[in-house]
């Protein structure tokens, strides 16, 4: 870096502006085209060092700051700059390395300077023997490794540190990018370099180690067993050793099997002792994270920790509060320390720590302390910036979920939050925080919503008050004043911008559901009419419509009450509340739509009937399965959260799908898979090999009415190889009613990149195919020279068994949105003489939850009531919905099921009512 | 900025003066004996046994008064569609033959032919060295080197042919010579020249 700035105050660029002191930056306005043309001075025969040195620190600048250069570009500036070898200058040698280093990737044939490097390797000045080696081992390849291999072997061992951490950490980069085997053969100089005198080569030669044998546990053992005894001089080393400890502790853990529960712990406690700040809060944070760990253990560790938080680095404060956090988080229910004592932190002047210290104690607080702290934060919350403020409101967010109890208070720390000043960011986490409190308390609601209704008062973000106009018209009708949400409502529409007053009108049209008196109904519809002379048509349109239906809805109403007077009106089946939900999935409405106009015939009117129904979104079942799983996630993902919040991370299922987010732009690519239409459902990927083996291949199904499209994606992790015509089949003899249609192979198969192969099946008409099929990959193989890039014409048919596939229900049920009051309807109307009923015993599950999701997962159905349930439950209901795709239409399928907890199973009494007594059968026999 | 005014100046004054550079490059198939002559030019000693040459290396050489700069290019097959980027603007093109490597005599001229006709190379002069003639069954005579690699149909340029040992030391001075003499920019020449060795 020295002599990088050195050369930067040499430029003759550089400017002064005036008296001001003030640097321009000697690169301002440089372009790549320029700095390459300048580069071609490298090939002049009388090279001048200082001019190549100007060119060199200018194009690191450019490649620094991200602009990409071409291969052809790269590789020819590459070769003029291997010219510069020629120059013994040492600052030109050192920006010659630094060059190529950043060069290799992007250009060709780098190899070429293996023969300069090398020689500088074995000069006698030990910064070129470094540096060149670190450079040497970025250009070589799997080939070269072993002509430039003892070098190295000699280097580790070398007197000088520089040089010996050189080739050590040159070592761990050739293992990371599988360049070289040839590392695992220097055991013996590692370890002697183990024992240098400088902590730094202890330090490398320790991680190289530990990065050969890490999946040896046996060799893991004995290396720390070894270092645990003699001790260590780097501390850096000491907290790569504490690591590796914590690991094997956590296997010994997890397999059970050995006597000595908690091998070396003695040494990590005894780093608890050690001088560097660093070791002891590596020490520490892993004490705690021991599986198992005694609670006196851990007050212990937090003890020493505490003493830490008075320390005057910032680092070091820093590193114990995430410390207790980790604590408070991991042991919840104990208090750590006591909250008056970090008043000091809140006027630290490092805000991050500030905030932490703020989330820690919001995390670990007790119900009684909760508003003394709150209040006591509230001015310095106001100070910080937006993203500390976000944690906050986070740790409080969790905190409300702890104590419902309290969430008053809680909530009025919120609520001033929402009328300070602040960015998106942090009023939508507020909001956030708001829009799950209101389902995870119900007693919370009528405070949540005045809130709520407050803040859209004065609110700047558009998309926040169409978020809280919307809950506005779910909720406030069911609240006990309607009549009071109704002229926040309105007030929207006379002060916001369209997109607000569109949001609006549709909030206000869901107070004209069946319970709303006829007083409202009056002042709505009058509100609504004064809407129809809106300034925008998406308003206009919505107003008009809603009076409509309104209107409608009332002539029903008054004919039922003349023919059945007297008695009570059955539930309407027309109220106001259904008709934003169309009965049709939207994108094949639109589809149909599109097709219409595009074919031109006006004389045919557009049927809608021809629309098939059935609302084909996957949002309701990602929705539940981001609530339904608190209690499973607390201990799966205590090293990602720092902040313990729980921002709850979303079980496998959700996780899964951003891989295959682009599936349906692919199939819309693909001819014969465009003309298909759109999947109406495309499943979870499932992988069908296991990991770590030659070719990965997972797969997920699109459902289509009368198709099912089969797509795999194979990635090849072999170098030396590619393979064409790689195709997937499928023998599906076992399986009835299933007929291949077409298979679509890759052409071509390289290395590392994922490619998508499609086959098609068709579904025969009133089919649903269940059961497993064999599978296998099919290709022809070719050897490739990895570093060339040669290729053997030569072919090879091979194959590659894979695990089978799978068909089953859930292959051919939609999952359903449907509010409460709908599968009501449904169940009615289907009544008892479409309904089938079985009792299962299902032994692989010991809780209702696993059960329940399972059952979820395998009919492919949503869960329409009933989602959550305590790990602890014995006895619990859920109404399950989804629709049966068929050749034309979707037939609903509606479930009640109950489960009961048995010391041994979970016993499912499952009840199925459909259109279709053959459709109940076929859903109940699938589960048996 | 006063320092490279000075620099350059001096660098100036020193080619007007006492110091003539000149760049070669030297290529040929692997186990030729590139790098073994061009050490013989620098240090004066034969050094037998070396690793081969991965990539390039550069020797700076001092003889009679002219530098040159020698680009020792690595045979293998790998480097050779490099040769050409070294190849460029230099005064003179080294090509080294395995005299007793009689089976790769024709991929050694195909080699050779190819790299000739890049319009890039157009007129620099070739020095062809038949080497190792001091081992029994080495092709030493000019006249069937020619006839051999086919030399006389290269007309664009100026073409020397010698059998040389760099064991021996056979011819090394005699080319060494041939080379000074040419430390100028190649003009365009016609006539070939050819040397016979003792």
């Amino acid at each position: 870096m020295a002599t990088l700035s050195l050369s930067k105050d040499d430029l003759p660029t550089i400017k002064l502006k005036n008296e001001d002191d003030l640097v321009v930056s000697p690169f301002l306005g440089i372009e790549k085209g320029a700095v390459l043309q300048e580069c071609r001075i490298f090939n002049d025969l009388h090279l001048k060092p200082r001019k190549c040195v100007d060119a060199l620190v200018r194009l690191l600048y450019l490649v620094g700051h991200g602009e990409r250069l071409s291969s052809t570009e790269a590789t020819e500036v590459f070769f003029s700059i291997t010219k510069l070898f020629q120059s013994n200058e040492p600052t030109l040698r050192r920006l010659v390395y630094l060059s190529i280093k950043e060069l290799a990737g992007a250009a060709d044939e780098v190899i070429i300077v293996t023969n300069c490097l090398m020689k500088d390797v074995n000069s006698r000045e030990d910064m070129y023997r470094a540096n060149a080696t670190r450079v040497l081992c970025r250009i070589t390849d799997s080939q070269m490794v072993s002509q430039i291999e003892r070098y190295l072997k000699q280097e580790i061992v070398d007197r000088n540190p520089v040089v010996a951490s050189a080739a050590l950490v040159s070592g761990q980069h050739l293992l990371l990018h599988n360049k070289g085997d040839v590392v695992r053969r220097w055991i013996s100089e590692i370890t002697q370099a183990l024992e240098h005198p400088s902590p730094m080569v202890q330090y490398h030669a320790l991680a190289l180690l530990y990065q050969i044998r890490q999946h040896d546990r046996l060799a893991v053992s004995k290396l720390v067993q070894g270092l645990a005894r003699s001790g260590i001089r780097s501390a850096f080393a000491c907290c790569l050793l504490i690591r590796s400890i914590l690991r094997i502790i956590g296997e010994t853990y997890a397999s059970e099997s050995t006597s000595e529960r908690r091998p070396f712990f003695e040494f990590i406690e005894s780093c608890l002792r050690h001088p560097s700040d660093m070791v002891v809060c590596e020490a520490a944070r892993s004490i705690i994270s021991v599986p198992g760990i005694s609670r006196e253990e851990v007050k212990k560790t937090v003890t020493i920790v505490n003493s830490h938080l008075l320390r005057r680095s910032s680092v070091v404060r820093h590193a114990a509060l995430r410390i207790l956090n980790k604590a408070t988080y991991l042991y919840p229910n104990q208090q750590w320390f006591d909250p008056f004592d970090f008043e000091d932190f809140l006027h630290d002047k490092n805000r991050a720590i500030t905030t932490l210290a703020i989330a820690t104690v919001l995390r670990g607080a007790r119900e009684q302390t909760i508003e003394g702290f709150l209040k006591k934060i509230q001015s310095k919350f106001m100070e910080l910036p937006d993203e500390f403020r976000v944690q906050i409101v986070e740790a409080v967010h969790s905190l409300v979920l702890k104590y419902p109890n309290s969430y008053y208070s809680l909530l009025n720390f919120l609520g001033s939050s929402l009328r300070e000043e602040g960015g998106f960011e942090f009023k939508r986490a507020v909001v956030d925080a708001y829009f799950s409190l209101l389902n995870e308390i119900p007693q919370s609601k009528e405070i949540c919503l005045s809130h709520l209704c407050e803040f859209i008062e004065d609110c700047e973000h558009p998309f926040l008050s169409a978020r809280i106009l919307h809950l506005l018209g779910q909720e406030g009708p069911k609240m006990s004043q309607p009549g009071k949400y109704i002229r926040y409502i309105y007030n929207r529409i006379i002060l916001e911008n369209a997109a607000v007053r569109a949001a609006a009108v549709s909030s206000l049209a869901r107070f004209l559901d069946e319970n709303s008196t006829s007083k409202t109904r009056k002042a709505i519809v009058v509100l609504l009419k004064q809407c129809l002379h809106d300034s925008d048509d998406e308003v206009r349109d919505r107003a008009s419509y809603f009076l409509s239906q309104c209107q409608r809805m009332a002539d029903e109403e008054n004919s039922l009450i003349k023919i059945d007077e007297g008695e009570e009106p059955v539930s309407s089946p027309t109220t106001i509340k259904e008709f934003p939900q169309l009965p049709y999935s939207l994108p094949e409405l639109e589809n149909s739509l599109v097709d219409y106009l595009s074919r031109e015939d006006f004389n045919e009117e557009f049927d809608v009937v021809n629309v098939p129904k059935a609302v084909a979104s996957l949002g309701a079942s990602e929705h539940m399965t981001t609530t339904d799983i608190p209690g499973k996630t607390e201990e799966s993902n205590v090293d990602t959260d720092d902040w313990g919040n729980v921002s709850l991370a979303s079980s496998s299922q959700t996780k899964e799908m951003p891989g295959w987010r682009n599936a349906n732009s692919l199939l819309s690519e693909i001819e014969e898979l465009a003309s298909l239409g759109t999947p109406l459902k495309t499943s979870l990927s499932a992988e069908l090999t296991e990991p770590e083996t030659e070719y990965n291949v997972s797969y997920v199904k699109h459902t289509y009415r009368q198709y099912i499209v089969l797509e795999f994606i194979i990635v090849s992790t072999l170098e030396d190889q590619i393979l064409e015509n790689v195709q997937v089949v499928t023998d599906l003899s076992s399986i009835e009613g299933l007929q291949l249609v077409k298979n679509i192979p890759v052409s071509l198969l390289k290395y590392g990149s994922p490619q998508h192969a499609f086959v098609i099946l068709q579904r025969l008409e009133g089919f649903y195919p269940i059961g497993d099929a064999p599978c296998e990959v099919r290709y022809v193989v070719k050897e490739m020279n990895p570093s060339t890039g040669e290729v053997d014409d030569k072919g090879f048919d091979e194959e590659y068994k894979l695990e089978d596939l799978s068909f089953g229900i859930s292959d051919y049920m939609v999952p359903l949105q449907q509010t409460n009051a709908r599968f009501k309807d449904i169940w009615d109307k289907f009544g008892s003489q479409n309904e089938v009923r079985e009792t299962f015993a299902l032994s692989m599950h010991q809780s209702i939850p696993s059960a329940l999701n399972a059952v979820r997962d395998f009919l492919g159905m949503t869960v329409v009531e009933g989602g959550q349930v305590s790990t602890y439950a014995t006895q619990h209901i859920s109404l399950f919905g989804g629709s049966l795709v068929t050749e034309t239409d979707c037939i609903w399928v509606v479930c009640y099921a109950e489960f009961v907890k048995e010391p041994d199973a979970v016993i499912l009494n499952l009840t199925v009512r459909s259109e279709d007594l053959n459709v109940s059968e076929l859903v109940c026999s699938a589960i048996a | 900025m006063l320092s490279s005014i000075w620099e350059q100046l001096l660098s100036w004054l020193k080619s007007l003066f006492f110091e003539q550079e000149m760049e070669l490059a030297v290529l040929g198939l692997q186990n030729a004996g590139k790098t073994t002559l061009v050490n013989l030019f620098a240090t004066g000693t034969f050094t037998e046994d070396r690793i081969p040459t991965v990539g390039f290396n550069l020797r700076k050489v001092r003889k009679g008064g002219v530098t040159l700069k020698v680009w020792d290019l690595g045979g293998q097959q790998r480097f050779r569609s490099m040769w050409e980027r070294y190849c460029r603007g230099v005064n003179v093109i080294v090509f080294v033959l395995d005299a007793v490597d009689k089976e790769r005599f024709s991929t050694a001229k195909l080699e050779l032919l190819e790299i000739l006709q890049r319009p890039s190379l157009a007129n620099i002069p070739l020095l062809f060295l038949a080497n190792k003639s001091d081992l029994p069954g080495a092709l030493t005579d000019p006249q069937e080197i020619i006839q051999t690699f086919d030399l006389k149909s290269i007309k664009d340029r100026e073409v020397a042919v010698y059998s040389v040992s760099a064991k021996n030391r056979t011819n090394i001075d005699t080319v060494l010579r041939w080379l000074i003499m040419h430390n100028k920019k190649p003009v365009k020449l016609n006539s070939n020249e050819q040397s016979n060795g003792i």
